[in-house]
């Protein structure tokens, strides 16, 4: 089966939540910034658990934070 | 280069293998192999090496993080682990397994080449043994290294 590529809106949304930084993101999906970076730059996909959190501190649905190309 | 804090202990870990499986293996190289396991020179030389295995781990341990705590996991740093065992794992078994042919070899008249010195002492064997764990521990932190680097 061929690899779909997932895309992501995380960039985005840290702007509009007032310039979050990665950091801050990390701290509080809890997980490094390396791998804040990784999922940003669409290197790394995340567990489910993980991208559940990133949506809910952005408040958005999960469809809106990962998009499939 | 900018490298992160887990990256900067991963670099110290294959330093610290190298430093320390260089200092071991120039010393066994230079004992005949008849050395038997249980003797005064390989006491001394396993316990310099683990006492230089202390120190210079000491001294990686504060260039790669300072004063600073170990980061926690997450779950990225455990697939890149899980990762980088696998593949450390199947270069150990691969190793073994041509350890092994090569061993099985024959010896004697007509034979021209063998791969393996004929005089295969336990102090030999041993050894070819512990240099194959050292290389697979080498390929499991540069296959860390790399997946880190490329931000898998």
């Amino acid at each position: 089966m061929a690899k779909c590529a997932i895309r992501n809106t995380i960039r985005t949304l840290r702007f509009h939540a007032g310039e979050m930084t990665q950091a801050e993101l990390a701290d509080k999906i809890g997980v490094t910034r390396q791998t804040v970076l990784a999922i940003e730059a669409s290197k790394y996909s995340p567990s489910l658990e993980v991208a559940f959190r990133i949506a809910e501190v952005f408040d958005v649905p999960l469809g809106e934070v990962f998009t499939r190309n | 280069m900018n490298f992160s804090n887990r990256e900067k202990n991963i670099v110290a870990a294959i330093a610290l293998n190298i430093v320390v499986s260089g200092f071991y293996f120039i010393n066994v190289l230079a004992m005949p192999a008849e050395t038997k396991l249980l003797s005064m020179s390989m006491f001394t030389l396993v316990v310099s090496t683990s006492v230089l295995t202390a120190i210079a781990g000491l001294i990686m341990w504060f260039l790669a993080n300072g004063l600073k705590d170990r980061e926690p996991e997450d779950e990225r740093d455990r697939v890149i682990a899980a990762k980088a065992n696998s593949i450390a794992y199947s270069t150990l078994f691969f190793l073994v397994i041509i350890f092994g042919v090569l061993i099985a070899q024959p010896t004697g008249p007509g034979v021209s080449y063998r791969a393996l010195p004929t005089t295969l002492t336990p102090f030999v064997l041993i050894h070819y043994l512990v240099g194959i764990l050292t290389i697979a521990e080498l390929v499991q932190n540069s296959t860390k290294i790399t997946l880190y680097r490329r931000g898998s």
